[in-house]
Formats: structure tokens, sequence, C-alpha cells
């Protein structure tokens, strides 16, 4: 049986069992409410409107001080119009659209594709970016996508590959040029400071869609696939389209995920089989081997350690200890490597090398690949939601939006638990000279 | 699609607080099936849970105007739930069952509810909470966290857990 099986028939008997209401509960009369206690549930709409009443005063008194200084600098001949709508575009493959004020404090963010979904999907950071200066929302997030694991954070840069932020500033009125400059300068330098190589550009723009941009996406729902489930009323075709897509999203993580953790037991087995093969090893390992070590097996030791504080790291399994517990504690976690064929791991490397699609994951014809990989990444939790999904078992776009929505939430979490640890890890600062040879490294400088 | 069930559960009880009692109707049939499945994991008895989900709703006619619009109807009204099952139990521990109930509990004639009872028998009540709030209540796992003051990846892994839970207990491949 199935975890939806067990939930509709949970439904079906609770739809059944759930009383009725009674006809005393019908027929008692509700109480309408005394003036003060209406004042009282209300009494956040008065406060509302008390800000409101507040804002308007301080808005006409505002006005007035700005028709006056615009009177002014009119008749000083420097007549210059603040844009009034605007919007900061920022492309790192997370895409994501901010609606800024005229202040250039962000009003709302809403995501533009279904990676921008990983980030916003922690509504904490989504309402933390609001009231933000433009500099400071572009600073956090670029730095909640680092964490989750968009940038290359061992990367240098080469014409080819380089870790790139493009952000595009659209207003209905020129802006002053140090809002784009002090944009780029922070992510520049935010990123330098800790020794991550990160091309930031920004670009501004002044057109007459900014209005619309702004009206579109205030409007809108913050997440992606809500925005797009909200477009598509509801057509269960569309949606089952995103569903799959957020599946294979996911999906290719997991893959990534499980072979780099397989390739790390990998790694450490074939350093052990050298010390094991060194004369003064006999046969001992990392966690077995004494304390005189010649210069070979010592250098080995230092390989594994650093690959077992990875292991620790990504995945929490602490082997890290030379004693007889952390290497049993090794075998159990790198066990199941055995019952992995050599064959199986072959065709997920490759899967992992095209991609996650329709054509390479689905159909009766990827039904061993399918085997193979949820062998490999054993993730129950997706399995069931990723076979409901793509075998068209979840039916209702309720239910579909309520699987994305998981599916969703859960690669956030992942990708952030995995990745912000990598991120947080020290690093050397780049210095202005090093960040120079990198623009001239990708040709961009 | 939550926003939007939530909105328009927060427009009925808006209607409840000026007094329509068709809207009111309309509430009960949205939530009742979430009040009664939550007295039932707490009391672990089909009447006592039938009796909650009425005093529930009768709590809800009588206290709507403390109702502030514009949060969530079904957060406020499990809260309700939640207390009067807990009062309930409370009353329950501090009197021993007289013969009288003990015989007519035997005698009962309504079926048992298989699903909630298995939920009941082998989660804790965190978990069961968590599970009722996603397949009953349709919450997400962040609204879960939020109502319940839990972080998300405590839920998440609470519901994972449960999921074995269940699983283990129900042995088959649920």
């Amino acid at each position: 049986m199935k975890q939806s099986d067990f939930f509709e028939r949970l439904n079906k008997e609770l739809d059944l069992a759930t009383p009725p209401m009674s006809e005393e509960l019908k027929s008692e009369p509700i109480p309408l409410a005394t003036h003060e206690e209406k004042e009282q549930a209300f009494s956040f709409r008065d406060a509302k409107k008390k800000r409101l009443r507040f804002w308007g005063i301080a808005t006409s008194a505002a006005s007035l001080v700005i028709a006056f200084a615009l009177l002014l600098s009119n008749a000083l001949g420097a007549f210059t119009v603040a844009p009034q709508y605007i919007t900061m575009r920022l492309d790192i493959n997370p895409s994501l659209t901010v609606v800024l004020d005229r202040n250039y404090n962000v009003k709302k963010v809403v995501s533009a594709n279904a990676d921008a979904d990983t980030l916003l999907s922690d509504e904490t950071f989504c309402s933390s970016l609001v009231g933000e200066h433009a500099e400071n929302a572009a600073v956090s997030i670029a730095e909640r996508a680092a964490q989750t694991g968009y940038f290359d954070l061992e990367e240098t840069g080469t014409a080819q590959h380089f870790n790139e932020i493009t952000v595009s500033v659209l207003s209905d009125e020129a802006m002053p040029k140090e809002i784009a400059s002090g944009i780029e300068n922070k992510l520049t330098s935010f990123f330098c400071e800790r020794g991550i190589y990160v091309y930031a550009h920004v670009e501004e723009r002044k057109s007459e869609e900014a209005q619309a941009e702004v009206a579109a996406a205030e409007e809108r729902d913050v997440l992606w696939y809500e925005f797009v489930a909200a477009s598509e009323n509801l057509d269960l075709t569309a949606l089952w389209t995103l569903a799959k897509r957020t599946v294979f999203d996911y999906a290719e993580d997991l893959l990534a995920d499980a072979l780099e953790k397989y390739d790390l037991f990998g790694q450490i087995d074939a350093l052990n089989d050298q010390i094991a093969a060194d004369p003064q090893g006999k046969g001992k390992t990392y966690w077995t081997i004494g304390g005189d070590e010649n210069q070979n097996i010592s250098e080995l030791c230092s390989d594994i350690k650093a690959l077992l504080e990875r292991l620790f790291l990504l995945y929490g399994t602490d082997c890290r200890e030379k004693d007889a517990l952390s290497y049993l504690k090794y075998l159990a976690a790198s066990s199941y490597r055995a019952t992995i064929s050599q064959e199986s791991i072959s065709s997920l490397r490759k899967l992992n090398e095209t991609g996650i699609d329709d054509e390479t994951f689905c159909g009766i014809e990827n039904l061993t690949l399918r085997l193979r990989y949820y062998q490999l990444i054993s993730n129950d939790f997706f399995q069931e939601i990723a076979t409901s999904i793509l075998e068209g078992v979840a039916e209702g776009a309720e239910l579909i939006l309520r699987d994305i929505a998981e599916l969703t939430e859960c690669r956030m979490q992942d990708r952030y638990e995995k990745y912000s640890v990598l991120f947080s890890l020290e690093r050397s600062s780049i210095s202005e000279s090093a960040y120079a040879e990198f623009l001239i490294r990708i040709g961009k400088n | 699609m939550q926003n939007l069930q939530k909105r328009k559960l927060d427009a009925l009880m808006k209607r409840v607080i000026e007094g329509d009692n068709d809207a009111f109707c309309l509430l009960y049939e949205a939530t009742a099936k979430g009040i009664f499945a939550f007295a039932y994991s707490y009391l672990g008895k089909r009447e006592d849970a039938e009796d909650v989900t009425q005093e529930t709703f009768f709590a809800a006619k009588r206290k709507a105007h403390l109702y502030r619009p514009g949060t969530d109807v079904r957060a406020w009204l499990f809260q309700i739930a939640k207390n009067l099952s807990l009062d309930e139990l409370r009353k329950k521990k501090n009197s021993a069952a007289p013969l009288g109930d003990a015989l007519e509990n035997t005698l009962s004639v309504k079926p048992q509810l298989t699903e909630l009872d298995a939920l009941t028998a082998c989660l804790d009540e965190a978990e069961r909470e968590i599970v009722l709030l996603h397949a009953v209540w349709q919450y997400k796992h962040r609204e879960i966290a939020e109502l319940t003051g839990t972080p998300l990846g405590t839920v998440t892994w609470k519901y994972k857990k449960a999921l074995a839970k269940l699983r283990d207990y129900l042995k088959e491949d649920l």
C-alpha cells in the first residue's frame, strides 16, 4: 500500500465518520458582537487605518515639501524626475524579480523560475528581504543562492566556466548612476571577501514597461509554481508538466549527490587499499594502523582524513577518529556500495551527464534505469511522490500542487543543509589584483 | 491553493461574525472533518470525538466575535478543538468511568476507524498532529512549522519518521 492510498483511505473514513451538524448547533444563535468586542476584534484593522491616517497626513506634508522643492529646483533649472516604478531582476540560475520603491527599498520579491522557488519557499528568508535596500537585498539573495549550491565555490574561472550574477534594473525614469554601481560593487566585494570568484554585473535601463512589470509582480504569487498554476487557470496538463519538471530538477540534485557520496567512499577505499598494500601497512587501514607510519602511509592517511572530513560535513557520517568504532561506522555506512553493480553506476553516471527528463527517465524503456536510480538514492519520500507524479497517479490540481510544494520545500532544505556548510568554510579572500586576473581569465577585463 | 482555501474560510468566518448562519454551515462542512480527526486522535473514542467536534463549533459560534479577520480560521478552530480535547482528557483522568459507561462502550455499535486507530496506535502526539495537518487539513510542511512553532526541518523529519512508523505498524509497503 502506498502512502497516498493510506491518506485516501483515511480521508474516506473520516468523510463517513465525521458527524453531521446537530440540530442544536444549527439552531444555536450567533451572538452579535458588542461595539467594544467589535472594536477589539477589528482593532488591528483600526490600527492599520490609524497608520494609514498617519501616513496620509505624513504623505500630504511630504507632498507639500516635495512640491515646494520641485518648484524651487524647476525655478533653478535643475528639474529631474525620480523613477517611481523600479524592478531589479537577478539571474544566477535562480532568477528572481524584486520590486523596489522609489527609495530603492524592496517591496516584494517573486521567483521567475523553479530554482528560485527553492530560495523563496523559505518564507522567513523571503520576508526578511522586504524593506532592505536594493544593494543589501541583492547580496542576501546571492548569498542564499551560494548557500543553496548555485555557485561553484571552487571555480576560479575560465573563458568557458565562471560564476556569474546578472542584475538588470528597469525603471520608468533614469536612475542615479550610483545605484547600479553600488549593487555591483557590493556583490563583488561580498564574494571577494569570502574567497569565491563571481563576476557580477549590473545593467540599468529606462523603459516604459517598468510600470507594467511592477504591476505584474505585485499582483502575482511569490512562488513560480503558484504563479504558473494560477496563470494556466489550473489546467491539469500544464500543472502536470510543471510537476514533472519539479521532479526532474530534484531528481538531478539527488543523483549528483548520491554519486558524489558513492565516489567519496570509493576514494577512501582506494586510499585504504594503498595503505594495505604498503609493506608497513600489512592489510591495515587508516583506522587500524599504528602511530609509526612511513611517509607514504602518512600522506595516504592525510588524504583520507581530508575525505573523511568532507564525508562528515556533507553527510553527517562521522568516521574521523582513528579507532575501531569509527572503522565499524565507516563499514556500515559504505556497505551499500557492494549491493550496486558497476553497470548500474555507469548507467547512472551517464544519466547524470545527460540530465533527467521525460526521454531519459520515463517510460517502460527506462524502467531498469529508474530502479537503479531509486536504489542508489535510497529516498522513499522522493520515490513515492515522484512515482505518483510521473505515473499520473496524483489526481486533481490541489494534490499536484501539494506534491510540487513538498518537493520544492524538501529540495530547498536538502540543498541548504548541504551547501551552507561548504559555503561557511574558511577561504582566503580575493585581492584586487587576483580579481583583475580573474576578469582577464574570463574575458571580461 | 492553501492561500485560496485560507482566504475562502476567512471570508466565511467574517460572514459568521456578522450573524450569517448559512456561512456557519459552510464553515462546518469545510472544517468538521479535520476537527473530528484531531479530537479522535486525542481521545481515541468515536463518541467523545463527535461530542468535541460539536462543542468546538458551539464554541466557535459563541466566540465568533473574538476571531481576528485576516488570520487562519483553521488554526483558530484547531486550537479550540485541541483545548476542548485536552479538557475532556483531564476530566476522564480525574473521574473513573462508571460501570454504565463501560457497558455502553462495550455495546457501542459504531464501526471502528481503522486508519485513524492506526495513527493513534503507532504515532506520538506530535507526529499524529503533523500527519493529520498534512493529510487531512492539507497544510504544507512550512505552514505546519509556523502553526506549531516547530522548525521546518523538524516537521519534515518527524513526518518522514511517522511514515516509517506507520509502514512498520501496518507491515505493508506504505
